[in-house]
């Protein structure tokens, strides 16, 4: 037996989100005469915990996952009602108590709709009615907040999910004092949406979760430069500033130039959204590591030309320069410009963000269906205005299902006087007014309008692409080996596949797969036992 | 064996397709399975037992010619890499061990692939929105990466050739990138792919030209087209430049797959689509074209089939969900074994495996998806185990299945049912308005027991305990049936609704389809999300009562959009006048008003309304099973060898759900299966190459 084997590790028993809860536990689901007694109620759930022991004990610890709160008042399990009661009555049975809320989206909510240490309210109870070691979530990301918590007596472990994706190495970097280095969780849930699409999971601060066999990528480690090359990255928003931090640590000389005074496009103007302000951690991250590189020179306010690059001594070209909202409307449900889009009174997000300030009433089209429609409608509202969201959708913000915040982005909105409309395609706008279509019947309506906000689709800022690209001679006399685009720039996307296109261009820098067409590993179906 | 009718013989014709020949003109077209890559050799299987049943032609799924063209999590199959190669051959080995020829649907998604899996990013024409809600954009194609296409393209050609396939298609249709590249709306290029006609047929025809120069030898290219350019006008169908498309690339390809731009046409549920749907959009291309050409139409009559090809509609019967629901749909008509047919129902229940990410089902042929994992075949089943006699309690979908399957085996079943007709359920909802091809569930399956002398059966009949065990039985299967709650229990109210009456206001889904219906305005409260209360509020309509629908989903019928069809029921509704409230749950009801809210925000609102259909759960009706399994634990005189319960009194589920139970229990009498490990399991690897 090998020294791994004679570990001891813990087994979980779920009881967190649906399996035993909604069948057993939950009173709704029982028929009386089944026992409306807790105790009761909880025997399946004692008789497994029991059996584990009794089945593994001697090796393996056992754990029990449980929700002590399910945000559903008298009608569900509270912290202070039957979750408690539950706990005491069990209190020294597992070797291990793993706590939180239920359901999932109230477990892992975004950070857009809590903060940092959220579960404490429900759990800090735990500790008291049982002498075994208790682990929670919060999506603790600050050393200082994780210490609290184990001071103070409310946990005795930092359980944490979501942190451990965006930076495998936490624990690591904070007991050997590198703290700077922490790659923290924005709370966006993009790997949630893996689960929910049965997909590979991504994550927005770390490109190579999932990664780390097919690709062979690592979250700390990447290979040495290839050659002496130097690059210039054009365009410092999240995949710019991503590949050029990658390829910083690869020991590259690279060159950031942007037009702006800062760093950060299109992360740093979202992250002053209602709500998104742990979306910066984005860009903080990347710009403190660039920071420490010796090796990467920053430019801002710099706008560079298609003749300056050309004139510029680099070897290789990184166009990161992002994309712009359509202003003709088109998108999903419209494959053609809405008439009357090239108005004076029709805006995009980006006007916004630059502090374009409307007057009246406005209404925004959501026609891009993740968060971008719903929270210019949050920020319109904020100011005052009369907004009315129309949406191609049968619900506001349906691609946020799977990030779990659907059902808190169309509350909130109502709850904030948003007047939501749904199913309906906007197909016209005109002075005053703007003409709707049901995505079902066809039938119009009419729908009055000062200002309307197009958030449909979005184009890349390709017009450097385009010049660069021409001409490959040229290129090839200047010196310049290669030019790319990545990011929105090279296509309009999440902040994560940004992300991603950043550190993949820097991780196959002179270091191509070796198919480019299969450049990574697929795990296939074994064929050998096959027989009919 | 009975003999075939001599005019059924041009279906068995052998047709010319390029290189190669077809042995019948029964074509399976490229249809989904939710199987793909994911699952190779349970889909291997599925293409061989219909290669088996008839079908000359077996095509796979859309099958992904590169990394940058993938749709998970629907299940595609994918020509990426040797791997994939291996996986293909166990399908073409066993479809060629029946004669018939294994075609592959090279597809590249564009747009409407996101690439969730790879991460590549995916391409289209133009630079676009994807086109299923993901938010990530496809990029715009320039020289180079059409270029690029093309070398995948071919490359996934020669792999195809190499797995063994006979027929290599050109996928230019169902909204995917090729189709984007020939539509004027979503091509806006400006280089020599866009513009023209003849531009933007440009790449298509690049692809046919390449593909042929690639595999032409031996394989047949085939190109999958839409006959028409969309949309209906008062003259019918839009047939537009797709006309001039078809005939500027009529000779290129060695055959023309046809459908149409309306994919809820295409493969409509039965409930709005019926039979030959395609006829009026495509039946010109043969007359512009000398090369064979297929097109499908949920055809499952031999009729039809004959008529489509004397007429010259067609050269190949096109067929995806007839062959699931019967993969031995040619062999039947071959050998005059018409009575024999199981018809496909149009539930789209199939569809479902694709939507999900799951195997697919389907509700006339339980076997489906089965054929390796648990080694089940649609018209073979082992002989009778034992000499037993088995009692079958209830003759619904599950009660009638588990008869058929039984008798086929051998077995002495005895068939009692309460009622004086037979089909329980699948009887019942037949009759709602579009639903009366469902009726084949029932059908086929009587059909088959009538022929069997080892099969009883015993209507009007309503057994209770003592009668069950004075039969003596040595296997008893209660298959009951369930029965819809009128206490506004289910998904929203774990318990009841609380103040909910008078009950005589009150109706369920079993009131309506006994024929007691609701006098005055009503409410429909929606809490099952699939067919049922829609169905309800057309019959309702058809009386003129003012109807009123609810649910707490966001959508009507929500489920329904797993199956296709959830627009149709939501415009059908609003059609006929019912007003749609989604996204509301009931709160309470008095006999004059309810009070309904918001599922996001709580807010209420009053409805005058006299009556409330509640459409939200059933409970089995398992009384007689719970007497009798407490007179057997008591010690009763007579103790059978099983006492079991299936279909909807076991859980109750959807007709497929309740045919597969039935089917289940036949197969699994008197066996060796082992209840913790029923299914063979896929095994994951990696192998170097």
């Amino acid at each position: 037996m090998s020294e791994a084997d004679t570990k001891t590790d813990p087994l979980i028993l779920t009881d967190a989100h649906i399996v035993l809860r909604d069948t057993v536990i939950e009173r709704g689901w029982i028929a009386a005469s089944d026992g409306v007694i807790v105790e009761n109620r909880v025997r399946l759930f004692r008789e497994i915990l029991e059996e584990t022991k009794d089945a593994v004990g001697d090796r393996c610890a056992v754990a029990v996952r449980i929700a002590v709160d399910e945000l559903l008042g008298e009608e569900g399990i509270t912290s202070d009602g039957e979750g408690r009661e539950i706990i005491e009555m069990l209190a020294e049975l597992p070797d291990l108590w793993d706590v939180n809320i239920s359901e999932w989206e109230n477990d892992s909510m975004t950070s857009r709709f809590s903060d940092e240490g959220f579960q404490e309210e429900y759990v800090s109870f735990v500790k008291q009615v049982t002498t075994k070691p208790v682990v929670g979530v919060g999506r603790f990301t600050s050393p200082d907040a994780m210490v609290s918590q184990i001071n103070r007596e409310v946990l005795d472990m930092i359980g944490a999910a979501r942190p451990s994706i965006a930076d495998p190495f936490l624990p690591q970097k904070i007991e050997q004092g590198r703290i700077d280095e922490i790659r923290e969780c924005i709370g966006c849930n993009i790997c949630a949406s893996g689960q929910l699409t049965f997909t590979p999971m991504r994550c927005t601060q770390n490109p190579s979760v999932g990664e780390e066999w097919r690709r062979n990528w690592h979250a700390e480690k990447i290979p040495s430069k290839g050659s002496d090359d130097n690059i210039l990255v054009v365009g410092a928003g999240p995949s710019g500033l991503e590949a050029a931090r990658a390829l910083g640590q690869r020991g590259y000389p690279v060159a950031l130039a942007d037009t702006e005074t800062r760093t950060g496009g299109r992360v740093v103007l979202e992250s002053t959204l209602p709500g998104l302000s742990a979306w910066g951690r984005v860009h903080d991250w990347r710009l403190g590591r660039i920071q420490q590189m010796s090796n990467v020179d920053l430019f801002l306010d710099n706008t560079l030309t298609a003749e300056d690059i050309l004139a510029l001594d680099y070897d290789h070209v990184i166009l990161a320069t992002g994309s712009h909202w359509r202003r003709d409307g088109t998108g999903p449900s419209n494959f053609q410009p809405i008439p009357g889009a090239n108005q004076f009174h029709v805006f995009t997000p980006d006007d916004l963000f630059v502090g374009r300030d409307l007057q009246g009433s406005v209404v925004v089209f959501d026609d891009d269906l993740y968060y971008m429609g719903g929270l210019i409608a949050e920020k319109l509202k904020a100011q005052n205005l009369d907004v009315t969201l129309v949406t191609s959708a049968t619900e506001v913000s349906p691609w946020a299902e799977y990030t779990l915040e659907q059902y808190r982005i169309q509350a909130h909105l109502i709850e904030l006087g948003v007047t939501i409309i749904t199913a309906q395609n906007l197909i016209s706008i005109e002075s005053d007014a703007v003409t709707l279509s049901c995505i079902y019947s066809e039938s119009e309506r009419s729908v009055p309008a000062d200002n309307v906000v197009l958030v449909t689709s979005r184009h890349p800022n390709n017009s450097l692409e385009l010049q660069l690209s021409d001409d490959e001679e040229l290129l090839h006399d200047r010196g310049i080996k290669s030019v790319t685009t990545i990011g929105d720039c090279h296509c309009p996307s999440t902040i994560a596949n940004a992300v991603y296109s950043g550190h993949r261009i820097a991780r196959e820098f002179d270091a191509a797969p070796e198919n480019p067409d299969m450049p990574f590993r697929r795990e296939m179906i074994s064929l050998e036992a096959f027989e009919l | 064996m009975s003999q075939r009718d001599s005019r059924y013989d041009v279906l068995f014709e052998p047709v010319k397709i390029g290189p190669v020949t077809a042995p019948n003109r029964f074509y399976q077209v490229p249809h989904c399975t939710g199987l793909g890559w994911v699952r190779p050799r349970m889909v291997a299987a599925l293409r061989g037992v219909k290669a088996e049943g008839g079908w000359g032609v077996v095509c796979t799924e859309y099958c992904s010619i590169h990394p940058g063209s993938d749709d998970l999590p629907h299940p595609y199959a994918s020509l990426w890499d040797k791997g994939d190669i291996k996986s293909h051959s166990i399908m073409t080995d066993l479809v060629h061990e029946h004669g018939s020829l294994a075609g592959a649907e090279l597809w590249v998604g564009g747009a409407r692939s996101p690439n969730l899996f790879t991460n590549e990013v995916a391409m289209d024409v133009a630079h676009m929105p994807n086109s299923v809600g993901v938010p990530y954009q496809a990029r715009a194609m320039n020289k180079k990466d059409i270029r690029e296409l093309r070398r995948w393209h071919r490359e996934a050609a020669l792999r195809a050739k190499a797995a063994g396939f006979d027929v290599v298609y050109v996928y230019a249709t169902h909204h995917y990138l090729l189709a984007h590249f020939l539509s004027a709306k979503t091509n806006t290029r400006t280089d020599e792919y866009g513009g023209s006609l003849e531009n933007r047929v440009r790449l298509v025809r690049e692809l046919i030209e390449e593909t042929k120069d690639a595999v032409g030898d031996r394989c047949a290219v085939a190109v999958r087209f839409s006959a028409d350019q969309g949309g209906d006008d008062e003259d019918g169908p839009v047939i537009g430049e797709h006309r001039e498309m078809i005939e500027m690339l009529a000779e290129y390809p060695d055959l023309w797959d046809i459908n149409i731009q309306d994919y809820y046409r295409e493969m409509g549920v039965s409930r709005f689509i019926k039979e030959a749907s395609l006829e009026s959009y495509m039946s010109y291309v043969k007359s512009v074209t000398t090369k064979p050409v297929v097109t499908v139409g949920r055809f499952t009559s031999p009729d039809t089939m004959v008529s489509q090809v004397n007429r010259g509609i067609v050269d190949f019967i096109g067929a995806a969900r007839p062959s699931i629901a019967d993969p031995f749909l040619p062999k039947k008509i071959e050998e005059g074994r018409l009575d024999e047919i199981r018809e496909c129902i149009g539930c789209n229940n199939c569809y479902v495996g694709d939507s999900k990410a799951t195997p697919l089902r389907c509700t006339q042929n339980p076997t489906i998806g089965e054929e390796w994992r648990r080694g089940w075949h649609p018209e073979k089943i082992e002989p009778k185990g034992s000499d037993s006699t088995v009692l079958v309690v209830g003759a619904g979908p599950a009660g009638l299945e588990a008869t058929r399957a039984l008798g086929h085996r051998g077995y002495h079943v005895l068939l009692a049912e309460a009622e004086q007709e037979l089909g329980g359920r699948v009887t019942r909802e037949a009759r709602f308005p579009g639903l009366s091809e469902w009726i084949r569930v029932r059908d086929y399956r009587v059909n088959q027991i009538q022929s069997m002398p080892n099969v009883d059966i015993y209507l009007d009949n309503n057994l209770e305990a003592d009668d069950v065990l004075a039969m003596e039985a040595e296997h008893i299967v209660i298959a009951t049936g369930a029965r819809w709650r009128a206490d506004g229990k289910g998904r929203e109210y774990p318990a009841s609704i609380k103040h909910f009456g008078p009950s005589s206001h009150i109706f369920t889904p079993d009131d309506i389809m006994a024929g007691k219906l609701p006098d005055g305005p009503t409410l429909i409260f929606d809490d099952d999300h699939y067919y049922m209360a829609s169905v309800i509020a057309e019959r309702l309509r058809e009386q003129e009562i003012p109807v009123t629908l609810i649910t707490p989903e966001v959508m009507i019928s929500a489920w329904a959009d797993n199956t296709s069809e959830q627009s149709q029921i939501h415009y059908r509704l609003f059609e006929v006048g019912v007003e749609l409230l989604p996204a509301h749950t009931l709160n309470w009801f008095d006999g004059k008003q309810a009070e309904i809210s918001c599922v996001y925000t709580e807010q209420t609102r009053l409805l005058e309304i006299e009556n409330v259909v509640t459409v939200t759960m059933r409970d089995p009706n398992d009384d007689l099973f719970n007497e009798l399994e407490q007179r057997l634990d008591n010690g009763a005189d007579y103790q059978p060898e099983s006492l079991t319960r299936i279909g909807d009194c076991e859980a109750p589920s959807i007709i497929a759900g309740a045919v597969f139970s039935g089917h289940r229990y036949a197969r699994e009498l008197d066996t060796d299966v082992d209840p913790d490990h029923r299914i063979k399991y896929d095994r994951v690897f990696f192998e170097e190459e």
